[in-house]
């Protein structure tokens, strides 16, 4: 009889125990940029950290406006919903309070200021992509009666449109995949045999980080942006600031149509997984044609096998009408763009490389009889 | 930097692995409880998949003979791929089980989502209910933050109480988890206080009467009275109109801001006053304290937010900020405004899950006014 009831007090207080794990153990045990990532699981905590982010309240401490009344003051807000916000963020490790009541910067909260090094302030726009992307979640009843997206279902346009109109939208976006390009990067420079390639080409490769890093690690390499023509200069920009004009280059196009350039190596990153399978074989189709000879492909994505992060899957499947595969899922679309898979190659970030080249033909025409 | 590499390894655990392990940890026996921490933790992928998984009733269909996911499909009208990603989904989580190549069983915690299952979740998760609107209201956040008003009406179109009022099918769901949260608490109120000297209980904004039921099932010589208001009242009578309780438990309809029934031994206010701000707390203590005359007590059941311990309530307290405009109080803010309404603190008893009953009763005129009293006697 006591047996069980000790089990069950202990189950009991298993929920506290994790309580404390989750809001009091796990800030001082993670480093901040994780800290900030699991303070983004939970509701409340993640549109506080958006409104104090965009409110830009983490550079008003570090300029020394460091208590409610002055921070409510400079922001024009409401001063008993500005404290009780504070409170709360403090409360998460994000700020911590003096005993005069004001309020200094965590290693959590420094990573909002505008001026850290590696800031994540502009992932943490209210009027970014997260926010829209959780709206969209609600209509995900829509793509399972579907199969479709569900985002022009809530927001009356796809988010591809929003960017086009909305600079901002597209900044927060742009830092997020320049936050997934750098921690990419690194490794692929050190992984791949750059040496045997002459060109290489980033299709819808965004502000050029990924292109960056990898030209920078390569001096031999000639590269190429590809994108759509709202977001050439950015990537432009991105290059001429690393001093890598003279042997780079923006080009203006879509993966749907033929591709403006020929490259010895097409990278699609974080590309195919926002594409049904019609899509993807289109993209990998375009990206074969224009392959110079002994060309490859390489995707990167993160494959199911590895990580069966199948809420990664229904994000994109409602955000975009898009899929997380497995890896003879990609083998599928790779073939049916009459591509080869030659190897995995698989980075410590959890992304795969799979690199492909031209398929041999199955049956190779006959020889052209000798004149 | 490398001086604790064991250190180093925990700290490049992703954050999800973490939360994995929280779930684990938090790994309640019961499945209620289990579906509570699968859809509690805000994790919006996993709370709307479990809505489409109740509001297209698959558990029904899987309970009527159909494990086939192309043919549950087919049966609730979803395309096929999406539908076998939800359920890959929640059979990860789960909800479900895999018992054969394309073939999907409940689990234990999967078929409280039975429709008529005595926990009323596949109620609780459709997805017109009261979930998909908090969320919509939470990332409202900011507006709130500027104006210091509530927001519920930005993100939904107009006020919670109103809406409430006009939309029968969001009420519902609204007064399930209402109960859930306050049924809860009922049955530990019913053995942390000595009942015996009581008889009548009035239970102010008391729903659908989670609290009083559970308080009258235990103890037979007590009468129950919930006030609520109009469409609320109309919501409590229909749920209790075939309680065992009978004519123990009455309904009346009324709004605490304005007079109440006097006479009651009494008056219970249970995660109401978090729902408003100072002034119209203490309009609704002032009604309160009113009723419950010299000898009456008003029950206040809130969490209070411990100064010394903030992480526990904040987070309850952005929620009705942005949700209602209303605060999460330390137990000093609530002296202040129960002596505002003429009210003093008598004592506090711990309830389960951080819910404190907090026992008030009518500052005696002669602690008022002890001179003009004196000379009177």
């Amino acid at each position: 009889m006591a047996a069980p009831r000790l089990i069950k007090s202990i189950l009991g207080r298993a929920g506290s125990l994790a309580f404390w794990i989750r809001t009091s153990a796990l800030p001082r045990l993670l480093p901040a940029d994780e800290c900030l990532s699991f303070l983004m699981t939970d509701d409340v905590s993640r549109n506080a950290l958006r409104v104090a982010a965009t409110l830009g309240i983490p550079d008003l401490i570090q300029q020394g406006v460091n208590d409610a009344q002055s921070i409510a003051a400079a922001v024009a807000a409401n001063p008993d919903a500005v404290s009780r916000l504070l409170r709360h963020l403090a409360a998460r490790g994000v700020f911590a309070v003096s005993s005069d009541h004001t309020l200094r910067l965590t290693k959590v909260g420094l990573l909002l200021t505008s001026g850290h090094p590696s800031s994540r302030r502009s992932e943490f726009d209210v009027n970014g992509a997260g926010p829209r992307f959780e709206r969209a979640l609600s209509g995900m009843l829509h793509s399972i009666r579907t199969g479709e997206s569900a985002y022009e279902e809530i927001h009356g346009q796809s988010l591809w449109e929003q960017m086009t109109e909305n600079p901002s939208l597209m900044d927060a976006f742009d830092s997020e995949m320049e936050h997934h390009a750098r921690s990419t990067g690194a490794e692929l420079l050190s992984k791949y045999p750059w040496n045997r390639y002459q060109s290489v080409a980033d299709v819808g490769g965004g502000t050029g980080a990924l292109l960056r890093v990898i030209l920078d690690g390569n001096p031999h390499l000639k590269g190429t942006v590809i994108e759509m023509s709202d977001a050439v200069h950015r990537a432009r920009r991105t290059l001429s600031d690393a001093g890598l004009s003279n042997r780079s280059d923006v080009v203006d196009g879509s993966f749907f149509d033929a591709l403006p350039i020929s490259a010895d190596i097409y990278i699609l990153s974080w590309i195919l997984h926002d594409w049904n399978d019609r899509d993807a074989i289109r993209i990998l189709r375009r990206c074969r044609e224009g392959l110079k000879e002994g060309g490859r492909v390489l995707i990167i994505e993160k494959l199911l096998d590895r990580h069966p992060d199948t809420a990664m899957d229904l994000r994109m499947l409602v955000y975009f009408g898009g899929k997380e595969r497995y890896l003879s899922e990609y083998e599928d679309v790779i073939g049916e763009a009459s591509l080869a898979l030659l190897q995995t190659i698989d980075l410590a970030n959890g992304f795969c490389v799979l690199e492909c080249g031209v398929a041999s033909p199955m049956h190779s025409p006959p020889p052209e009889p000798p004149t | 930097m490398n001086k604790y590499p064991a250190l180093a390894r925990a700290q490049a655990i992703p954050g999800y692995v973490l939360d994995k392990l929280y779930h684990r940890l938090r790994s309640p026996s019961e499945p209620a409880a289990i579906l509570k921490s699968i859809t509690g933790l805000p994790n919006l992928v996993t709370l709307n998949a479990v809505r489409v998984f109740a509001t297209l009733g698959i558990a029904d269909v899987i309970n009527g003979g159909t494990s086939d996911v192309e043919e549950i499909a087919r049966k609730v009208g979803a395309d096929f791929d999406g539908l076998s990603r939800v359920l890959r989904h929640l059979v990860g989580v789960g909800l479900l089980r895999y018992s054969g190549k394309g073939q999907v069983e409940l689990t234990h915690v999967g078929a409280l989502l039975i429709k008529g299952h005595p926990s009323l979740s596949s109620e609780m998760f459709q997805m017109d209910g009261i979930g998909r609107r908090f969320d919509a209201t939470i990332a409202e956040l900011m507006h709130s933050t500027m104006t210091g008003e509530p927001a519920y009406a930005r993100a939904n179109g107009e006020p919670l109480w109103n809406q409430l009022a006009s939309d029968a099918q969001l009420a519902r769901t609204f007064d399930i988890d209402m109960a859930q949260h306050i049924g809860s608490i009922g049955l530990t109120l019913a053995h942390s206080y000595d009942w015996s000297a009581i008889s009548h209980v009035i239970d102010l904004g008391g729903g659908t009467g989670a609290l009083l039921s559970h308080l009258l099932l235990e103890h037979r010589h007590l009468r129950g009275t919930i006030v609520e208001y109009a469409d609320a009242a109309t919501r409590a009578r229909e749920t209790l109109e075939n309680s065992v309780l009978g004519s123990r438990l009455t309904v009346e309809e009324g709004s605490f801001f304005d007079e109440l029934p006097k006479g009651a031994d009494v008056y219970v206010l249970s995660w109401i006053l978090h729902d408003w701000p100072d002034r119209e707390a203490i309009e609704i203590l002032k009604r309160a304290r009113q009723a419950a005359g010299e000898k009456g007590q008003v029950f206040i059941i809130e969490r209070p937010l411990d100064p010394k311990n903030l992480r526990t309530s904040t987070e309850d307290d952005l929620r009705v900020m942005v949700f209602v405009g209303g605060r999460e109080r330390t137990l000093g803010e609530y002296s202040k405004v129960l002596a505002a309404a003429d009210l003093q603190l008598h004592s506090t008893l711990q309830l389960r899950g951080r819910f404190t009953l907090m026992i008030a009763r009518g500052i005696p005129s002669s602690e008022q006014m002890p001179g003009a009293l004196k000379n009177v006697v």
